[in-house]
């Protein structure tokens, strides 16, 4: 897409377009959609030269714990460790905020930069001295990079898919914890891999209800929910607490229609464990991928469109049933980011005083996980509130 | 969300780059040193002096892999170059950790200072097994040691060469803060720590490797070499059981490995490496040089590996020579090869399989 067809796209999603003297036409944010932004896509933020990105620090599990024979495969990134392998804080709100305060305030602006093939991309800290030669204040800026070759573009449609699902209140979510490693399904053996996107709805999304984290017609990106705080003020109210049914909407991202084998595989390959109840191509150019049960995404007129299938499919219940109890407790470890670590501590001391367990000096990510994943969602959710 | 762990790598090399900033502005240093990193894999794969941080070996010109990102100096020296991975914290316990070897290599050969970054012990979580201490029986997570072999490598090469080829935990993430503030300091000719940052980042290695001796268990290694004639040879070397499908096939990788293997024991010693693939014909090694791969392409040119095959062997045991031809094509992970193997190890030597130079 051109730089002037992604304005475009961004603007109908209700974003202001700034036409800025120096920089030309620029997309005005405010600090929590910009935040989603540079967390789906990868843009920096030029609170420094080289620019600082959202994305990619909120890593909790590797894989879904149904592809693992119901285990949860962690890996470090909202919490770190440290070198004797206790539990550290790392990018968790209040870190977050500590080291990088510019992300969580002002109006932002999306610079795109347009990227030529053969070009080097490592364009930040001229596009930083440009905006300091201007007088203006960089940290205010986001640098979206639009790649000639079309490497940005995937990136892009992931956010736009999720803009478009958070509309209709679901939880969205880009590079899908699956089964990177292959699988053994029905007597097949399916090779690993990781689903683009995905919009669902679980257990625990009535608590974000009653908190007012999700709403009916504005749902959240879930890399939001760890710093959620740092944007919003966070309240209860049990009155508006609906129950929910799970519900798994998954989607492939391909740049262009020469992907459309490709995505058709891989879309088919996460439709065969029986565990979504839609399917979809994120194609931009792609508006029948001529699969009856796989529903397209793609954009005409600059608009990002949603065409669903009415075919069904099947779906596994039981499957669905373990996977609402790995998903919620992978919400309750997310929404852990807002609280101070003294209060995560707490919470890991209170559960293990409860189960006649021995308090420890230093506590490890899987005394965390035990903490959360055996602690019932209303007493979760009590202490989350309080805290 | 799911990444690969390059993304909090560079995550980490900027958080680690500001803090160098910091340090340097109160020495009133603010200009000449550069951060080189790129979003895009694919910028990283570019030589150095194309404006990416791949680096190739300067005897063969082969390409030995890029990496994370990189501190220089006017943006043309490279002082410290870093390949970072959390694999040790992904489930990679064994050689798929030296897929990467190559890379910090390539920095260290051309006489730069090259950094790998990952855990030496990582917490890999895993689908077996289970904590006593913990209650809910689905967590459970094995440490994902630091391959030996990487250290060792690291060690000898730092030890008898210009460039160095570091290892720091990235859960020490102020030694590498350290290490770049010495390294601008020692350039502009200030005075500086360089030296003794260094040695203690060896000391790390050295503690961590203790008394283990690399390939001291291995069942390839192979002690005595011997020549058609029934000389003993001069040099190091091992063998290996992979066929052409493992080297060919994209999904596996074992030629990476398998690489690294290679370079460990290639910088380990002075004289000739033989690798020995026990497995493949001398087409198969054809097709091998024919399709280029990094891999094959620095093991088949390097004058002192010499590549040898099945065609290049002599048994003095038919037997011997009946079962290796016999599970040429069979799978190796089946328990019942481990005999074979160990028997094909006392082959070498004793001198009953002998190589054809």
């Amino acid at each position: 897409m051109t730089k002037a067809e992604i304005i475009e796209v961004l603007a109908k999603l209700g974003y202001k377009t700034i036409q800025h003297k120096k920089f030309g036409d620029l997309i005005e944010m405010d600090a929590e959609d910009a935040f989603v932004f540079s967390s789906i896509i990868g843009s920096s933020y030029l609170i420094y030269p080289y620019g600082i990105t959202m994305k990619g620090r909120y890593e909790v599990f590797i894989h879904r714990a149904l592809f693992s024979d119901g285990y949860y495969i962690y890996s470090p990134g909202l919490f770190g460790r440290n070198i004797e392998g206790k539990l550290i804080e790392e990018n968790s709100a209040d870190m977050l905020l500590k080291k990088y305060p510019a992300v969580f305030k002002n109006k932002k602006y999306i610079y795109i930069e347009d990227i030529k093939t053969k070009k080097l991309s490592n364009v930040e800290n001229n596009i930083f001295n440009l905006i300091k030669s201007e007088k203006e204040d960089p940290s205010n800026y986001l640098v979206y990079k639009n790649f000639e070759s079309g490497a940005s573009a995937e990136s892009l449609f992931e956010y736009l898919a999720s803009m478009e699902f958070i509309k209709s209140g679901y939880i969205t979510e880009n590079q899908v914890p699956w089964f990177q490693q292959n699988l053994k399904h029905n007597g097949k053996t399916l090779q690993g891999g990781i689903p683009d996107f995905s919009a669902f709805h679980c257990r625990v999304s009535s608590y974000l209800k009653s908190l007012g984290i999700i709403t009916e017609n504005r749902g959240v990106s879930i890399t939001l929910l760890p710093v959620i705080k740092n944007f919003r003020v966070i309240k209860n109210d049990d009155s508006i607490k609906t129950k929910t049914q799970y519900e798994l909407i998954i989607g492939e991202v391909k740049s262009s229609k020469s992907s459309l084998a490709a995505a058709t595989v891989q879309i088919k390959k996460y439709g065969e464990v029986q565990l979504a109840n839609k399917l979809f191509t994120i194609i931009p150019n792609v508006a029948d991928n001529q699969i009856d049960f796989v529903g397209e995404m793609f954009v005409e007129n600059n608009t990002f469109k949603v065409k669903g299938s009415n075919v069904d499919i099947t779906i596994d219940k039981d499957r669905q049933s373990h996977d609402d109890e790995w998903i919620s407790n992978y919400i309750k470890i997310l929404l852990l980011g807002n609280l101070p670590f003294k209060k995560i501590v707490d919470f890991i001391e209170i559960y293990r005083k409860n189960t006649n367990q021995t308090l420890l000096e230093n506590y490890e990510a899987v005394h965390l996980l035990d903490a959360v994943i055996m602690t019932q969602d209303k007493y979760f959710f009590e202490y989350f509130i309080k805290n | 969300m799911a990444y690969t762990s390059d993304l909090r790598v560079k995550n980490i090399l900027k958080e680690v780059d500001i803090e160098v900033r910091k340090i340097l502005a109160e020495k009133e240093i603010t200009d000449r040193l550069n951060l080189r990193i790129y979003d895009e894999s694919d910028e990283d794969a570019l030589s150095w002096n194309n404006g990416g941080l791949a680096f190739s070996d300067p005897k063969t010109g082969r390409d030995l892999g890029a990496n994370d990102g990189a501190w220089s100096i006017d943006n043309s020296y490279p002082l410290i170059v870093v390949e970072g991975t959390f694999g040790t914290e992904r489930g990679q316990f064994g050689d798929g950790q030296l897929n990467r070897i190559s890379h910090s290599l390539g920095v260290a050969l051309n006489g730069y200072v090259g950094v790998t970054l990952v855990p030496y012990k990582g917490q890999s979580f895993v689908k077996k097994g289970s904590r006593k201490d913990i209650i809910n029986k689905k967590i459970n997570y094995s440490n994902g040691l630091l391959h030996k072999g990487m250290a060792t490598l690291a060690l000898s090469f730092s030890k008898n060469n210009t460039g160095k080829f570091l290892i720091v935990d990235p859960y020490e993430k102020n030694l590498l803060r350290d290490l770049i503030v010495e390294a601008t300091l020692k350039h502009l000719g200030r005075k500086n720590n360089f030296d003794s940052i260094v040695d203690r980042i060896i000391k790390n290695m050295t503690d961590y490797l203790g008394k283990s001796v690399y390939g001291a268990r291995s069942k390839q290694t192979i002690k005595t070499i011997y020549d058609e004639s029934g000389k003993t040879i001069p040099g190091k070397a091992r063998f290996y059981t992979q066929n052409i499908a493992a080297l060919t096939t994209s999904t596996k990788r074992d030629a990476h490995g398998l690489l690294g293997k290679n370079l460990i024991e290639l910088y380990s010693t002075k004289e000739n490496l033989y690798s020995i693939f026990i497995r493949l014909t001398k087409d198969d090694i054809e097709l091998l040089r024919n399709r280029r791969s990094k891999e094959f392409s620095f093991i088949l040119n390097n004058p002192k590996i010499k590549v040898k095959c099945i065609d290049d062997l002599i048994f003095t045991d038919l037997k011997v020579f009946k079962d290796v031809m016999a599970f040429k094509d069979k799978n190796l992970h089946q328990e019942s090869e481990k005999a074979l193997i160990g028997e094909i190890q006392n082959g070498f030597n004793a001198g009953t399989i002998r190589i054809r130079l």
